[in-house]
């Protein structure tokens, strides 16, 4: 499983999930859409699966690959709120996200380097790497619904919405905490310090600080929903920045967390 | 604008560090258990207070992680980071009780946060590290510090192999793994030891860490590098990070308060 079958998977997932979302918006075919979307997902999985046995090594560690991981997460909170919620629009939404990113690995080129340097040789590197992109869907999912919220100002709807939002950021932040321990430790086992001021990890702090304000402005002002979406917004630039944007900062040149490829 | 930065924290070893932890703690507890009432202690722990000094720190934080300046050795980050410490402090004392599960919560996320950033700064003054370049089948205990001064360590360090594996088939020499193998020795006792990068060793309070070797040379190179890293506050560190986890952990079973009387 190479690079260069991605297409028929990328054609097979987005068939599925446009497909899912149509029958979602259809009421009755509310399992049937379930299924659909679900088999998009896997598909998608057992090219990341497939991806990792070929290179013998996680497919974890190039932007492409990061990529790959965040439009499967996305793709799967949308699929579990939707199975829980059944709002019709946010699978639509984290579907149109997930397949953004898919589509942006089929124009960019993408090299297979099966070289796994020794540094990234830990037991940290894996979970380190998930928790951040599963961390990173949740956050994007959260956006999306708030965005919807305050956009379309169905007063009825804003608390339940902003609830759900409130939730998802919560357990991302949780995430993002420990992707930021686990990076920490790994980091003093690595390079003998904890914490070197990288510029990923600068950004990566300023983010995390970014999500607690969002997280403290919601308990304490709980209908200051304009406020919050500017804060969770803020916040999400501040994720791209981190996960990417980096690399096109004048710090840059100092960073060891520069990616390898395009 | 070399003022802004500060030359020597050195100057704040042990024990200085930890009387100036003692007189900020106490420093707190005094304020928040004589004047619980005051407007200056209602002030600090304020929501508006908490969100600028969070504010404060996201904007310190997004100019270094866009120029990379290292600003963090600068005396305004010391000051923002003290005024954190003191806000957060006086928030944790005013929660400090086990009555219920959600404050248990508050407790350790804030209290975690406060313990890794108290013992981070703390601890920077008492944190040795230094470089040393080890060559084949000699002795060396002369290192370098992080200001580039000579150091002599209380032992010495003898290469006795090194090894470097390549990836094969890369005509980009990508290393697979890199190992030496060390005998460090002092009056008292000899060890034998392999280092590798996330692989350190540890000898009488220090540890070793594989740091770099002649890249030109390659599997060939005639010495290695060391990085010789003693950092007594690391516990409470950890201790802290151990907090916070268990916190990130609660944040994500239980996430936000459910309002119900809205």
């Amino acid at each position: 499983m190479t690079w260069n079958n991605f297409i028929f998977f990328a054609i097979g997932t987005l068939t599925f999930w446009s497909a899912g979302c149509y029958m979602a918006w259809k009421k009755k075919y509310h399992t049937e859409s379930l299924w659909i979307f679900a088999a998009g997902i896997l598909l998608l999985l057992s090219f990341i699966l497939g991806l990792g046995i070929f290179l013998q090594r996680p497919p974890i560690r190039t932007m492409g690959e990061t990529r790959l991981l965040y439009s499967f997460f996305t793709a799967v909170i949308g699929w579990l709120i939707f199975l829980r919620r059944k709002y019709a629009w946010l699978l639509s939404f984290t579907a149109t996200i997930a397949s953004l990113f898919i589509i942006i690995n089929l124009v960019t080129p993408q090299i297979h380097n099966q070289a796994l340097i020794p540094a990234l040789q830990s037991i940290w590197f894996i979970p380190h790497v998930v928790v951040y992109m599963l961390s990173y869907a949740l956050m994007g999912c959260a956006l999306i619904f708030l965005l919807y919220g305050s956009i379309f100002r169905f007063r009825e709807h804003r608390l339940q919405i902003a609830v759900i939002a409130d939730n998802l950021v919560y357990t991302g932040t949780a995430l993002l905490t420990t992707g930021m321990l686990l990076g920490a430790i790994w980091a003093k086992q690595a390079w003998g310090h904890y914490w070197t001021w990288d510029p990923k990890e600068t950004w990566a702090a300023l983010t995390w600080l970014s999500y607690i304000c969002y997280i403290h402005v919601r308990h304490h002002y709980p209908f200051r929903y304009k406020s919050a979406t500017i804060i969770l917004t803020l916040s999400f630039l501040f994720l791209q920045i981190c996960w990417y944007g980096i690399h096109y900062l004048p710090a840059a040149m100092k960073s060891i967390h520069t990616y390898h490829t395009p | 604008m070399e003022y802004l930065f500060y030359n020597d924290i050195g100057v704040f070893a042990f024990p200085l560090n930890l009387i100036g932890g003692l007189f900020l703690v106490s420093g707190i507890w005094i304020l928040y258990h004589y004047y619980p009432e005051s407007s200056l202690v209602h002030r600090l722990t304020s929501m508006p207070v908490t969100l600028s000094i969070c504010g404060l720190l996201i904007l310190f934080l997004v100019i270094e992680g866009i120029w990379g300046l290292q600003l963090f050795k600068t005396w305004i980050f010391i000051l923002l980071l003290l005024s954190l410490l003191i806000i957060l402090g006086l928030v944790i004392l005013k929660r400090l009780s086990f009555s219920s599960g959600r404050n248990g919560l508050f407790l350790l996320n804030h209290g975690g946060l406060w313990i890794i950033l108290t013992s981070a700064l703390l601890g920077t003054p008492d944190r040795e590290e230094y470089k040393i370049i080890v060559p084949l089948g000699e002795k060396e205990y002369y290192a370098v510090d992080r200001q580039g001064g000579l150091h002599p360590l209380p032992f010495t360090i003898r290469l006795d192999k090194f090894e470097l594996e390549y990836y094969p088939e890369t005509e980009a020499h990508i290393p697979k793994r890199f190992c030496s193998t060390i005998t460090v020795e002092n009056r008292s006792q000899t060890k034998q030891c392999s280092i590798e990068v996330n692989a350190p060793a540890r000898f009488e309070g220090y540890t070793l860490y594989q740091d770099g070797y002649d890249t030109k040379a390659g599997s060939t190179s005639q010495y290695s590098i060391l990085l010789v890293v003693r950092d007594p506050w690391i516990y409470p560190v950890y201790f802290g990070i151990f907090l916070l986890f268990a916190g990130a952990g609660g944040l994500m079973i239980y996430g936000p308060i459910k309002k119900t009387n809205l």
